[in-house]
């Protein structure tokens, strides 16, 4: 299908509920529109799309909130973040970062080499520091801007941080050569990440949370140090977050994960965002009856590199494995949507999120699937 | 006085199980004894870190695990190497440049397949990490290379994969050099894209790839 086709199929498939509406009633159990959609921390990708590099959209609130004001026109996506993104808790205590033109930023170089600097970061006070509350400003700003619309903070998971502020070989290395080290930084990033939390809740009276703990999957930690050094703090994030925010947070970790499901079925979350390296029917057979799941469209594979048609059989795909997990699916990347893609491929992921998950209820497989399907065998009958 | 196969046996065993403080004594005693260093390497370091990478490849090793294991290798390496006859060869000789490319400082994966190829025996050269991408040509031409190994974590520096292939055409040595790809964002049907000779997912079969791509026999 080429993108005029494209438009005027989407037609064919409005949309009848606001989003706060669909979120509210999915979650209450009642039918919705269509499937509840997320397309993962898509705004510097959406300034991509509208013409801004990735420093326009970061330095600047006049563009950042010029990006939200389109993506609201033209996709029908509203939302607002300011949180701490990966790296935003190591660049508030010292690591170098690059910010590139146009890109994600990246570490340059962790602030903590050596363990004996760690007493004198850990008294930096997070309600005063000056990334924090630039951070926490830009958020003021986007809701002046955007009164109606909910803010959100995202967090980076304890092993993520900690791998952000010493170097990640070093953190390797110190699960067997300096535990009791680490164990104090890890406490320390849930400490001052929770901190945020508080300074966020003062502000805008609590709010949704995602954690990001790319460093947390299996690949990199295994079960041994995953229950070791990562699952206690992510408890005692996840904790604190919620008595912060007022409700309980949700977690992607990039990655395989599936040797860690059935103990991270444990943690007490709102939803797990699932990569696309996973198979989403197995998640949801082990994780769909703890909490709610996300994912996981191919972001490189599928919605930067893909056609129209590509997403759209892959959204239809993961509808048909994810929609009948017990707690509820959001139809999702399974990881950040890349800079880069296009304006077609998002409108395929939201025709197709209309389409196939038209007629959505928790737990069950939505009426597009459904009728679909049954249009087809009746055809193969006649 | 411990006979050769329980110091060989011990090095190994040391690398396995993470050993990086103890395994330079044994390596001391290995020589004293006046055993051969090039064997000591083979059937006692590397023995070790086969079994680490066997390990990696039933998911009962994890990167953490290679890593300490490694570090363990090399600690034994400092002390054999410096008896190896001048002219000798750990392996096959093939060569290989390896780096991230430009833009990207995400490392910990290249530094571990670099690991791997060496324990294989290939001579490995290091680019580091946002490496330019004419460096990764010139180098392979600088060194004869046989084999080009580029890695990314970021969407946005994935392309240069793309314009390294394209230089290497330019220069008339594509045909002579070998490309692998790798990274989190990377697969076998972007690899086919631009032009790659090979892709794998991790440091383990990386080194399957290669030795696939440069015809040695496993």
């Amino acid at each position: 299908m080429n993108y005029e086709e494209l438009k005027k199929e989407m037609e064919k498939y409005p949309e009848t509920m606001s989003e706060g509406e669909r979120m509210q009633k999915y979650a209450a159990g009642e039918t919705v529109d269509h499937i509840p959609f997320s397309i993962q921390s898509n705004e510097e990708a959406m300034a991509g799309i509208f013409g801004y590099t990735t420093a326009q959209w970061r330095n600047d609130v006049k563009v950042h909130i010029d990006v939200i004001k389109r993506r609201k026109e033209e996709f029908n996506i509203g939302g607002l973040a300011a949180g701490l993104r990966l790296r935003t808790m190591a660049q508030a205590v010292g690591s170098e970062i690059y910010f590139p033109e146009v890109g994600i930023d990246r570490v340059t170089k962790p602030v903590l080499d050596d363990y004996s600097k760690l007493p004198e970061l850990m008294k930096d006070d997070p309600k005063k520091n000056p990334v924090f509350l630039s951070v926490l400003q830009r958020g003021i700003d986007l809701k002046e801007a955007f009164p109606e619309m909910g803010i959100a903070m995202p967090v980076a998971g304890p092993f993520t941080n900690a791998s952000c502020i010493r170097p990640v070989e070093k953190i390797l290395r110190d699960t067997v050569k300096a535990p009791d080290k680490l164990n104090d930084l890890l406490k320390w990033c849930v400490e001052y990440t929770v901190a945020y939390a508080e300074m966020f809740a003062a502000e805008f009276g609590g709010g949704g949370c995602t954690i990001c703990d790319p460093v947390s999957c299996s690949d990199i930690l295994g079960m041994r140090n995953y229950k070791k050094f990562s699952e206690p703090y992510l408890e005692m994030l996840i904790e604190g977050l919620t008595q912060a925010l007022g409700r309980k947070p949700g977690i992607h970790i990039c990655g395989k994960t599936s040797p860690l499901w059935e103990e991270m079925s444990k943690l007490r979350v709102s939803s797990f965002s699932v990569d696309n390296m996973e198979d989403l029917s197995k998640a949801r057979d082990v994780m769909g009856p703890h909490f709610g799941l996300v994912g996981n469209v191919a972001p490189v594979d599928v919605m930067l590199n893909g056609t129209i048609d590509d997403v759209i059989a892959t959204c239809r795909e993961c509808i048909i494995k994810g929609s009948e997990a017990e707690n509820g699916y959001t139809l999702g990347t399974g990881c950040q949507v890349p800079i880069g893609t296009s304006r077609e491929n998002f409108d395929a992921f939201i025709y197709a999120a209309r389409r196939y998950g038209r007629g959505a209820r928790k737990g069950c497989l939505p009426l597009g699937i459904a009728e679909e399907a049954l249009a087809e065998v009746i055809e193969t009958k006649e | 006085m411990a006979t050769k196969e329980e110091l060989l046996q011990k090095m190994s065993d040391y690398v396995f199980e993470m050993e990086d403080e103890d395994i330079a004594d044994v390596c001391e005693e290995y020589i004293e004894a006046g055993y051969d260093p090039m064997d000591g390497i083979l059937h006692g370091l590397v023995d070790g870190m086969n079994r680490a990478s066997d390990m990696y490849d039933r998911e009962e090793y994890f990167v953490t695990d290679l890593l300490l294991c490694s570090d363990a290798m090399y600690a034994g390496l400092d002390v054999l190497r410096p008896h190896l006859p001048e002219d000798a060869s750990l392996g096959q000789s093939k060569k290989a440049v390896i780096g991230v490319v430009e833009g990207d400082t995400h490392d910990i994966g290249k530094n571990l397949v670099k690991i791997m190829m060496e324990t294989a025996g290939f001579e490995m050269y290091d680019l580091g990490r946002d490496v330019p991408l004419d460096s990764f040509v010139e180098k392979a031409k600088e060194v004869d290379a046989d084999l080009i190994m580029m890695s990314t974590l970021m969407t946005t520096t994935m392309p240069g994969m793309r314009e390294v292939i394209n230089k290497l055409k330019e220069q008339g040595i594509r045909d002579s050099v070998k490309v692998m790809v790798g990274g989190s964002p990377i697969s076998v049907k972007y690899a086919e894209d631009i032009g790659a000779d090979g892709y794998s997912r991790n440091a383990v079969e990386a080194v399957e790839v290669a030795k696939k791509l440069c015809g040695i026999a496993e």
